[in-house]
Protein backbone atom coordinates (compact mmCIF):
# COMPACT_ATOMS: atom_id res chain seq x y z
CA UNK A 1 0.00 0.00 0.00
CA UNK A 2 1.16 3.51 -0.58
CA UNK A 3 0.09 6.66 0.81
CA UNK A 4 0.74 8.81 -2.22
CA UNK A 5 -3.12 9.34 -3.49
CA UNK A 6 -4.88 8.51 -0.37
CA UNK A 7 -7.41 10.73 1.01
CA UNK A 8 -5.19 11.80 3.79
CA UNK A 9 -4.28 15.65 5.32
CA UNK A 10 -0.94 16.19 7.35
CA UNK A 11 -0.26 18.93 9.61
CA UNK A 12 3.09 19.41 11.34
CA UNK A 13 3.56 21.65 14.74
CA UNK A 14 6.04 23.49 14.29
CA UNK A 15 5.43 26.68 16.64
CA UNK A 16 7.40 25.30 19.58
CA UNK A 17 9.58 27.66 21.07
CA UNK A 18 12.57 25.76 22.06
CA UNK A 19 13.43 27.48 25.36
CA UNK A 20 16.57 25.62 25.94
CA UNK A 21 17.83 25.66 22.44
CA UNK A 22 18.60 30.02 22.95
CA UNK A 23 20.32 31.69 21.96
CA UNK A 24 19.51 29.61 18.67
CA UNK A 25 16.05 30.37 19.04
CA UNK A 26 16.55 33.84 19.67
CA UNK A 27 14.96 34.98 16.48
CA UNK A 28 13.36 31.95 15.17
CA UNK A 29 11.40 28.80 16.49
CA UNK A 30 12.32 25.96 17.46
CA UNK A 31 11.89 24.19 13.76
CA UNK A 32 13.79 27.19 11.95
CA UNK A 33 16.66 26.27 13.68
CA UNK A 34 19.94 25.23 11.28
CA UNK A 35 21.17 21.75 11.55
CA UNK A 36 24.11 20.01 10.25
CA UNK A 37 24.98 23.86 8.88
CA UNK A 38 22.77 23.00 5.96
CA UNK A 39 19.08 22.25 6.73
CA UNK A 40 16.77 22.98 8.80
CA UNK A 41 15.19 20.86 11.72
CA UNK A 42 11.72 20.97 9.98
CA UNK A 43 13.63 19.57 6.77
CA UNK A 44 13.68 16.03 8.64
CA UNK A 45 10.17 15.60 8.84
CA UNK A 46 9.14 17.54 5.73
CA UNK A 47 11.62 15.36 3.94
CA UNK A 48 10.37 11.68 5.59
CA UNK A 49 6.45 13.29 4.34
CA UNK A 50 7.50 14.02 0.58
CA UNK A 51 9.56 10.76 0.83
CA UNK A 52 6.34 8.65 1.98
CA UNK A 53 3.97 10.31 -0.26
CA UNK A 54 2.57 12.75 1.72
CA UNK A 55 1.53 15.85 -0.50
CA UNK A 56 -0.66 17.91 1.37
CA UNK A 57 0.94 19.22 4.12
CA UNK A 58 0.06 22.09 6.41
CA UNK A 59 2.43 23.91 8.67
CA UNK A 60 1.27 25.15 11.93
CA UNK A 61 3.50 28.05 12.60
CA UNK A 62 3.32 30.69 15.65
CA UNK A 63 5.64 33.04 17.71
CA UNK A 64 8.73 33.77 15.67
CA UNK A 65 7.46 32.39 12.31
CA UNK A 66 9.09 34.82 10.04
CA UNK A 67 12.27 32.47 9.20
CA UNK A 68 10.31 29.45 9.55
CA UNK A 69 7.80 30.83 6.88
CA UNK A 70 10.33 32.24 4.79
CA UNK A 71 12.30 28.88 4.10
CA UNK A 72 9.19 27.29 3.64
CA UNK A 73 8.41 29.70 0.74
CA UNK A 74 11.66 29.45 -0.59
CA UNK A 75 12.78 25.52 -0.24
CA UNK A 76 9.58 24.16 -0.08
CA UNK A 77 7.61 25.16 -2.75
CA UNK A 78 8.01 22.37 -5.60
CA UNK A 79 5.00 20.55 -4.93
CA UNK A 80 2.38 20.40 -8.15
CA UNK A 81 -0.03 23.00 -7.45
CA UNK A 82 -2.12 21.66 -10.13
CA UNK A 83 -2.32 18.83 -8.65
CA UNK A 84 -3.84 19.31 -5.15
CA UNK A 85 -0.57 18.90 -3.51
CA UNK A 86 0.75 21.62 -1.33
CA UNK A 87 3.33 22.32 1.66
CA UNK A 88 2.11 25.69 3.34
CA UNK A 89 2.33 27.00 6.38
CA UNK A 90 -0.23 28.29 8.14
CA UNK A 91 0.27 30.90 10.73
CA UNK A 92 -1.64 31.35 13.79
CA UNK A 93 -4.49 33.62 12.24
CA UNK A 94 -6.05 34.17 15.50
CA UNK A 95 -9.23 34.01 13.50
CA UNK A 96 -11.84 32.37 15.94
CA UNK A 97 -10.10 34.10 19.23
CA UNK A 98 -7.35 36.60 20.24
CA UNK A 99 -4.98 34.38 22.10
CA UNK A 100 -2.36 32.30 20.61
CA UNK A 101 -2.51 28.43 20.64
CA UNK A 102 -3.22 27.19 24.11
CA UNK A 103 -1.92 23.72 23.71
CA UNK A 104 -0.86 21.00 20.68
CA UNK A 105 -4.89 20.15 20.41
CA UNK A 106 -5.96 23.72 20.30
CA UNK A 107 -3.46 24.63 17.22
CA UNK A 108 -5.45 21.26 15.56
CA UNK A 109 -8.86 22.69 16.90
CA UNK A 110 -8.52 26.35 15.38
CA UNK A 111 -7.78 24.72 12.00
CA UNK A 112 -10.82 22.44 11.95
CA UNK A 113 -11.98 24.42 8.66
CA UNK A 114 -9.09 22.85 7.18
CA UNK A 115 -10.33 19.35 8.12
CA UNK A 116 -13.87 20.99 6.66
CA UNK A 117 -12.26 21.85 3.54
CA UNK A 118 -10.77 18.78 2.63
CA UNK A 119 -12.22 15.60 4.36
CA UNK A 120 -9.51 13.37 4.73
CA UNK A 121 -10.49 10.10 5.83
CA UNK A 122 -6.68 10.38 7.90
CA UNK A 123 -4.72 12.58 9.62
CA UNK A 124 -1.30 13.03 10.44
CA UNK A 125 -0.08 14.85 13.21
CA UNK A 126 3.68 15.07 13.50
CA UNK A 127 6.02 17.53 15.57
CA UNK A 128 8.01 19.90 13.20
CA UNK A 129 11.03 19.71 15.92
CA UNK A 130 12.79 16.19 15.93
CA UNK A 131 15.38 14.51 13.79
CA UNK A 132 14.47 11.12 12.77
CA UNK A 133 13.44 9.59 9.10
CA UNK A 134 10.58 7.82 9.07
CA UNK A 135 8.70 5.69 6.43
CA UNK A 136 4.99 6.80 7.04
CA UNK A 137 3.83 4.24 4.99
CA UNK A 138 4.98 1.26 7.29
CA UNK A 139 2.60 3.08 9.99
CA UNK A 140 -0.29 3.54 7.71
CA UNK A 141 -0.66 0.31 6.52
CA UNK A 142 -0.47 -0.98 10.18
CA UNK A 143 -2.92 2.19 10.89
CA UNK A 144 -5.73 0.58 8.03
CA UNK A 145 -4.97 -3.37 9.47
CA UNK A 146 -5.44 -2.45 12.63
CA UNK A 147 -8.59 -0.36 12.14
CA UNK A 148 -7.41 2.07 14.98
CA UNK A 149 -8.89 5.35 15.92
CA UNK A 150 -5.57 6.20 16.50
CA UNK A 151 -2.11 4.44 15.94
CA UNK A 152 1.20 6.49 18.17
CA UNK A 153 4.74 5.95 16.94
CA UNK A 154 6.47 4.83 19.99
CA UNK A 155 10.05 3.81 20.89
CA UNK A 156 11.81 2.14 24.12
CA UNK A 157 14.73 4.54 25.79
CA UNK A 158 15.90 4.57 29.30
CA UNK A 159 13.36 4.86 32.38
CA UNK A 160 16.24 7.91 33.33
CA UNK A 161 15.34 9.66 30.44
CA UNK A 162 11.34 9.18 29.69
CA UNK A 163 10.92 11.37 32.36
CA UNK A 164 10.46 14.16 29.90
CA UNK A 165 8.20 12.09 26.97
CA UNK A 166 4.74 10.72 27.10
CA UNK A 167 4.96 7.17 28.52
CA UNK A 168 2.44 4.86 27.55
CA UNK A 169 2.31 1.02 28.15
CA UNK A 170 0.92 -1.65 25.57
CA UNK A 171 -0.52 -4.82 25.42
CA UNK A 172 0.87 -7.73 23.82
CA UNK A 173 -1.03 -6.69 20.70
CA UNK A 174 0.75 -3.11 20.75
CA UNK A 175 -2.61 -1.42 22.25
CA UNK A 176 -1.89 1.49 24.61
CA UNK A 177 -3.04 0.49 27.86
CA UNK A 178 -1.76 3.61 29.88
CA UNK A 179 -0.30 7.09 28.83
CA UNK A 180 0.89 9.47 31.37
CA UNK A 181 2.90 12.83 30.24
CA UNK A 182 5.93 13.57 32.08
CA UNK A 183 5.36 11.00 34.54
CA UNK A 184 7.51 11.23 37.50
CA UNK A 185 7.88 7.22 38.17
CA UNK A 186 7.64 6.01 34.33
CA UNK A 187 6.41 2.88 33.38
CA UNK A 188 8.85 0.42 32.36
CA UNK A 189 8.06 -2.42 29.31
CA UNK A 190 7.40 -5.84 31.18
CA UNK A 191 10.59 -7.94 30.28
CA UNK A 192 12.96 -5.16 29.24
CA UNK A 193 14.93 -3.96 32.03
CA UNK A 194 14.61 -0.47 32.41
CA UNK A 195 13.22 0.71 29.15
CA UNK A 196 9.68 2.17 28.64
CA UNK A 197 7.95 3.19 25.75
CA UNK A 198 7.80 6.83 24.83
CA UNK A 199 5.31 8.78 22.38
CA UNK A 200 7.47 10.55 19.61
CA UNK A 201 4.78 12.66 18.08
CA UNK A 202 4.04 11.21 15.56
CA UNK A 203 0.20 10.45 15.37
CA UNK A 204 -2.21 9.23 12.73
CA UNK A 205 -5.97 9.58 13.41
CA UNK A 206 -8.73 8.87 11.99
CA UNK A 207 -10.19 11.78 10.90
CA UNK A 208 -13.76 11.60 12.75
CA UNK A 209 -12.06 10.36 15.92
CA UNK A 210 -9.95 12.86 15.95
CA UNK A 211 -12.73 15.81 15.27
CA UNK A 212 -14.63 14.37 17.89
CA UNK A 213 -11.99 14.32 20.55
CA UNK A 214 -11.11 18.09 19.80
CA UNK A 215 -14.30 19.31 19.96
CA UNK A 216 -14.72 17.17 23.43
CA UNK A 217 -11.64 18.41 25.11
CA UNK A 218 -12.56 22.31 23.18
CA UNK A 219 -15.74 22.12 25.11
CA UNK A 220 -13.40 21.71 28.70
CA UNK A 221 -11.32 23.89 30.72
CA UNK A 222 -8.45 21.39 29.82
CA UNK A 223 -4.96 22.18 28.38
CA UNK A 224 -6.13 21.28 25.26
CA UNK A 225 -2.83 18.94 24.60
CA UNK A 226 -2.62 15.64 22.33
CA UNK A 227 -0.64 13.83 25.57
CA UNK A 228 -1.57 15.51 28.29
CA UNK A 229 -5.73 15.43 27.16
CA UNK A 230 -6.39 13.67 23.99
CA UNK A 231 -4.54 10.77 24.24
CA UNK A 232 -5.02 9.96 27.81
CA UNK A 233 -8.93 10.20 27.45
CA UNK A 234 -9.35 8.05 24.04
CA UNK A 235 -7.62 5.39 26.00
CA UNK A 236 -10.91 3.86 27.79
CA UNK A 237 -13.61 4.42 24.47
CA UNK A 238 -11.34 4.01 21.45
CA UNK A 239 -8.63 1.61 19.98
CA UNK A 240 -5.51 3.46 20.25
CA UNK A 241 -2.96 1.46 19.13
CA UNK A 242 1.52 2.11 19.48
CA UNK A 243 3.27 1.58 16.47
CA UNK A 244 7.21 0.16 17.11
CA UNK A 245 9.56 2.76 15.35
CA UNK A 246 12.50 0.98 16.44
CA UNK A 247 11.16 -2.13 13.73
CA UNK A 248 10.52 0.13 10.94
CA UNK A 249 12.92 1.03 7.89
CA UNK A 250 14.87 4.39 10.16
CA UNK A 251 13.90 2.78 13.39
CA UNK A 252 17.64 3.41 14.42
CA UNK A 253 17.49 7.32 15.17
CA UNK A 254 14.92 9.56 16.64
CA UNK A 255 16.16 12.43 18.94
CA UNK A 256 14.32 15.38 20.38
CA UNK A 257 16.90 17.90 20.00
CA UNK A 258 15.65 20.03 23.18
CA UNK A 259 18.68 21.72 24.81
CA UNK A 260 21.70 22.83 23.32
CA UNK A 261 23.60 19.41 24.41
CA UNK A 262 21.56 16.78 22.50
CA UNK A 263 21.24 19.51 19.41
CA UNK A 264 25.42 19.57 19.15
CA UNK A 265 25.36 15.97 19.67
CA UNK A 266 22.32 15.07 17.03
CA UNK A 267 24.89 17.69 14.75
CA UNK A 268 27.62 15.31 15.68
CA UNK A 269 25.84 12.07 14.95
CA UNK A 270 24.75 14.11 11.12
CA UNK A 271 28.45 13.45 10.88
CA UNK A 272 29.06 10.15 11.78
CA UNK A 273 26.17 9.13 9.52
CA UNK A 274 27.80 10.78 6.49
CA UNK A 275 30.80 8.95 6.96
CA UNK A 276 29.17 5.96 7.32
CA UNK A 277 27.72 6.41 4.00
CA UNK A 278 24.16 4.88 5.10
CA UNK A 279 22.81 3.92 1.27
CA UNK A 280 19.13 4.70 2.75
CA UNK A 281 20.18 8.24 2.15
CA UNK A 282 20.44 7.99 -1.44
CA UNK A 283 16.71 6.61 -1.96
CA UNK A 284 15.60 9.27 1.18
CA UNK A 285 16.86 12.63 0.25
CA UNK A 286 17.24 14.73 2.95
CA UNK A 287 15.83 18.60 1.29
CA UNK A 288 16.22 21.46 2.08
CA UNK A 289 16.39 25.19 0.50
CA UNK A 290 18.71 25.21 -2.52
CA UNK A 291 20.77 27.83 -3.70
CA UNK A 292 22.59 28.67 -7.16
CA UNK A 293 26.43 28.67 -5.52
CA UNK A 294 29.70 28.23 -6.83
CA UNK A 295 32.01 24.81 -5.21
CA UNK A 296 33.69 25.18 -1.96
CA UNK A 297 37.04 26.80 -2.50
CA UNK A 298 39.76 25.14 -0.20
CA UNK A 299 43.28 26.67 -0.59
CA UNK A 300 46.53 26.85 0.01
CA UNK A 301 49.63 24.52 1.27
CA UNK A 302 48.26 24.04 4.56
CA UNK A 303 45.34 23.30 4.48
CA UNK A 304 43.91 20.01 5.97
CA UNK A 305 40.32 19.00 6.61
CA UNK A 306 39.32 15.60 7.85
CA UNK A 307 35.60 14.07 8.91
CA UNK A 308 33.85 17.43 8.13
CA UNK A 309 31.38 18.74 5.67
CA UNK A 310 31.71 22.23 3.88
CA UNK A 311 29.13 24.23 2.17
CA UNK A 312 29.14 25.52 -1.09
CA UNK A 313 30.60 29.02 -1.68
CA UNK A 314 32.71 28.23 0.98
CA UNK A 315 36.37 29.96 0.72
CA UNK A 316 38.75 28.17 3.18
CA UNK A 317 42.49 29.02 3.19
CA UNK A 318 45.97 27.35 4.77
CA UNK A 319 43.60 26.14 7.80
CA UNK A 320 42.89 22.69 9.72
CA UNK A 321 38.95 21.81 9.98
CA UNK A 322 38.65 18.98 11.84
CA UNK A 323 35.17 16.90 12.83
CA UNK A 324 33.08 20.41 12.10
CA UNK A 325 30.16 21.07 10.36
CA UNK A 326 30.85 23.83 7.82
CA UNK A 327 27.82 25.98 6.20
CA UNK A 328 27.64 27.78 2.52
CA UNK A 329 29.59 31.38 2.21
CA UNK A 330 31.39 30.69 5.00
CA UNK A 331 35.12 32.30 4.68
CA UNK A 332 38.05 31.29 6.86
CA UNK A 333 41.06 32.94 6.79
CA UNK A 334 44.67 31.57 6.88
CA UNK A 335 46.26 29.53 9.90
CA UNK A 336 43.03 28.77 11.56
CA UNK A 337 42.17 25.81 13.67
CA UNK A 338 38.38 24.42 13.95
CA UNK A 339 37.50 21.06 15.57
CA UNK A 340 34.52 19.66 16.67
CA UNK A 341 32.27 22.78 15.41
CA UNK A 342 29.17 24.05 13.89
CA UNK A 343 29.58 27.10 11.57
CA UNK A 344 26.69 27.76 10.30
CA UNK A 345 26.04 30.17 7.07
CA UNK A 346 27.47 33.42 5.95
CA UNK A 347 29.68 33.46 8.79
CA UNK A 348 33.53 34.93 8.54
CA UNK A 349 36.27 33.85 10.54
CA UNK A 350 39.40 36.01 10.77
CA UNK A 351 42.96 34.46 10.54
CA UNK A 352 44.93 32.25 13.40
CA UNK A 353 41.48 31.77 15.24
CA UNK A 354 41.35 28.50 17.35
CA UNK A 355 38.14 27.64 17.60
CA UNK A 356 36.74 24.13 19.49
CA UNK A 357 33.16 22.86 20.63
CA UNK A 358 31.73 26.26 19.24
CA UNK A 359 28.19 26.46 17.91
CA UNK A 360 28.49 29.32 15.24
CA UNK A 361 25.11 30.70 14.05
CA UNK A 362 24.13 32.32 10.67
CA UNK A 363 26.56 34.84 9.98
CA UNK A 364 28.44 35.63 13.04
CA UNK A 365 31.99 37.48 12.06
CA UNK A 366 34.96 36.41 14.08
CA UNK A 367 38.07 38.67 13.79
CA UNK A 368 42.11 37.55 13.76
CA UNK A 369 43.72 35.91 16.51
CA UNK A 370 40.47 34.72 18.50
CA UNK A 371 40.83 31.43 20.18
CA UNK A 372 37.17 30.33 21.26
CA UNK A 373 36.19 27.11 23.49
CA UNK A 374 39.65 26.50 25.20
CA UNK A 375 39.05 28.02 28.13
CA UNK A 376 35.39 28.32 29.40
CA UNK A 377 35.93 30.50 32.30
CA UNK A 378 37.71 33.16 30.23
CA UNK A 379 34.69 32.73 27.59
CA UNK A 380 32.38 33.12 29.56
CA UNK A 381 33.40 37.22 30.17
CA UNK A 382 32.03 37.34 26.87
CA UNK A 383 30.33 35.10 25.12
CA UNK A 384 27.53 32.55 26.02
CA UNK A 385 28.32 29.21 27.29
CA UNK A 386 25.29 26.51 27.94
CA UNK A 387 26.08 22.50 28.26
CA UNK A 388 30.06 23.03 28.06
CA UNK A 389 29.39 24.25 24.21
CA UNK A 390 30.27 27.75 22.98
CA UNK A 391 27.54 29.58 21.23
CA UNK A 392 27.89 32.97 19.09
CA UNK A 393 24.52 33.60 17.94
CA UNK A 394 23.51 35.18 14.82
CA UNK A 395 24.78 38.04 13.24
CA UNK A 396 26.98 38.17 16.21
CA UNK A 397 30.76 40.10 16.51
CA UNK A 398 33.59 39.11 18.44
CA UNK B 1 -31.84 31.95 41.58
CA UNK B 2 -32.80 30.63 38.12
CA UNK B 3 -30.21 29.51 35.78
CA UNK B 4 -29.24 31.81 33.00
CA UNK B 5 -29.68 30.88 28.90
CA UNK B 6 -28.58 32.80 26.00
CA UNK B 7 -30.93 32.65 22.57
CA UNK B 8 -29.23 33.39 19.43
CA UNK B 9 -32.01 33.13 16.87
CA UNK B 10 -32.72 35.79 14.18
CA UNK B 11 -36.44 34.64 14.08
CA UNK B 12 -38.46 37.00 16.13
CA UNK B 13 -41.19 34.26 16.72
CA UNK B 14 -38.67 31.55 17.27
CA UNK B 15 -37.09 33.91 19.99
CA UNK B 16 -40.28 34.72 21.71
CA UNK B 17 -41.21 31.37 21.47
CA UNK B 18 -38.40 29.90 23.25
CA UNK B 19 -38.26 32.94 25.71
CA UNK B 20 -41.77 31.93 26.82
CA UNK B 21 -41.51 28.46 27.59
CA UNK B 22 -38.09 28.13 29.00
CA UNK B 23 -39.46 30.81 31.45
CA UNK B 24 -41.97 28.85 31.91
CA UNK B 25 -39.29 25.64 32.60
CA UNK B 26 -37.92 28.37 34.77
CA UNK B 27 -34.87 29.39 33.23
CA UNK B 28 -34.01 33.19 32.94
CA UNK B 29 -33.64 33.38 29.46
CA UNK B 30 -31.96 36.39 27.61
CA UNK B 31 -32.28 36.69 23.60
CA UNK B 32 -30.12 38.58 20.63
CA UNK B 33 -31.45 38.47 16.77
CA UNK B 34 -27.83 38.31 15.75
CA UNK B 35 -24.71 36.45 16.19
CA UNK B 36 -22.63 39.67 16.94
CA UNK B 37 -25.29 40.91 19.41
CA UNK B 38 -24.79 37.66 21.27
CA UNK B 39 -21.40 37.55 21.27
CA UNK B 40 -21.53 40.79 22.86
CA UNK B 41 -23.75 39.87 25.21
CA UNK B 42 -21.80 37.03 26.33
CA UNK B 43 -18.62 39.30 27.11
CA UNK B 44 -21.19 41.45 29.54
CA UNK B 45 -23.00 38.60 31.55
CA UNK B 46 -22.21 35.19 32.63
CA UNK B 47 -24.96 32.20 31.28
CA UNK B 48 -25.15 28.98 31.66
CA UNK B 49 -26.07 27.31 28.24
CA UNK B 50 -26.63 29.14 24.92
CA UNK B 51 -28.95 28.02 22.19
CA UNK B 52 -27.67 28.60 18.80
CA UNK B 53 -29.88 28.93 15.75
CA UNK B 54 -27.32 28.27 12.49
CA UNK B 55 -28.60 30.64 9.09
CA UNK B 56 -28.43 33.91 10.30
CA UNK B 57 -27.95 36.83 8.21
CA UNK B 58 -24.16 38.32 8.45
CA UNK B 59 -22.17 35.92 11.15
CA UNK B 60 -23.57 32.61 10.75
CA UNK B 61 -24.06 30.16 13.66
CA UNK B 62 -20.88 27.90 12.98
CA UNK B 63 -18.63 30.69 13.18
CA UNK B 64 -20.09 31.87 16.52
CA UNK B 65 -19.81 28.79 17.67
CA UNK B 66 -15.88 28.55 17.57
CA UNK B 67 -15.61 32.21 18.89
CA UNK B 68 -17.83 31.38 21.80
CA UNK B 69 -16.32 27.86 22.32
CA UNK B 70 -13.12 29.78 22.22
CA UNK B 71 -13.71 32.38 24.60
CA UNK B 72 -15.89 30.53 27.05
CA UNK B 73 -14.58 27.17 27.69
CA UNK B 74 -16.82 25.17 29.10
CA UNK B 75 -20.08 26.65 28.56
CA UNK B 76 -22.19 24.33 26.54
CA UNK B 77 -23.98 25.49 23.55
CA UNK B 78 -27.05 23.50 22.03
CA UNK B 79 -27.13 24.23 17.96
CA UNK B 80 -30.88 24.13 16.90
CA UNK B 81 -31.17 24.61 13.61
CA UNK B 82 -34.07 24.06 11.21
CA UNK B 83 -31.67 21.69 9.20
CA UNK B 84 -29.62 18.94 9.88
CA UNK B 85 -27.26 18.47 7.51
CA UNK B 86 -24.89 20.69 9.44
CA UNK B 87 -24.46 17.53 11.65
CA UNK B 88 -22.13 16.47 9.18
CA UNK B 89 -20.00 19.79 9.38
CA UNK B 90 -17.04 19.17 11.81
CA UNK B 91 -17.38 22.84 12.92
CA UNK B 92 -20.52 21.57 14.46
CA UNK B 93 -19.07 18.73 16.84
CA UNK B 94 -17.59 20.93 19.33
CA UNK B 95 -21.22 21.96 20.27
CA UNK B 96 -22.74 20.66 23.38
CA UNK B 97 -26.08 18.76 20.97
CA UNK B 98 -27.68 19.64 17.95
CA UNK B 99 -31.20 19.66 18.16
CA UNK B 100 -33.39 20.02 14.65
CA UNK B 101 -36.12 22.32 15.07
CA UNK B 102 -39.86 21.39 15.24
CA UNK B 103 -43.03 21.90 17.14
CA UNK B 104 -42.21 19.74 19.76
CA UNK B 105 -39.86 21.58 22.38
CA UNK B 106 -39.42 18.63 24.23
CA UNK B 107 -36.01 17.41 22.62
CA UNK B 108 -34.81 20.67 23.27
CA UNK B 109 -35.95 21.01 26.87
CA UNK B 110 -34.47 17.65 27.66
CA UNK B 111 -31.04 17.87 26.11
CA UNK B 112 -30.83 21.98 27.98
CA UNK B 113 -31.70 19.94 31.37
CA UNK B 114 -28.96 16.86 30.19
CA UNK B 115 -26.11 19.88 29.75
CA UNK B 116 -26.59 23.08 31.67
CA UNK B 117 -24.22 23.61 34.19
Amino acid sequence: MNIHGKNILTFVLAGGKGSRLYPLTRDRSKPAVPFAARFRIIDYVLSSCINSGLRHIYVLTQFKSLSLESHLRLGWNFLANELGEFVTAVPAQQRISEAWYSGTADAIFQNLHLLEDHRPEHVFILSGDHIYNMDFNEMYDQHIKSGADLTLSVMPIKKKEAHEFGVLTTDENGSVTSFIEKPQDPSTIPGEGDDCFINMGVYLFKTDSLVRELAADAREKTDHDFGKNIIPNMLSKMKVQSFDFTASKFGDYWKDVGTIRSYYDANMDYLKKVHAQSNKAETWPLRTLGEQLPSAYLGGAEIRVSNSTIGSASRITDSTIKNSLIGRNVTIGEGCDIQDSIVCSGVKIGKNCKIKNTIIDHRAKISDDKTIGYNLEEDKKNLFIADGLVILPKQFEY
Amino acid sequence: MSQKILVIDDHEVMRDLLQEELQESGYDVVTAESCFDGLNILKEQEFKLVILDIRMPGMDGIEALEKIINANRGLPVIIHSAFSHYKENYLTWSAADYIVKSGDLQPLKDSIAQHIR
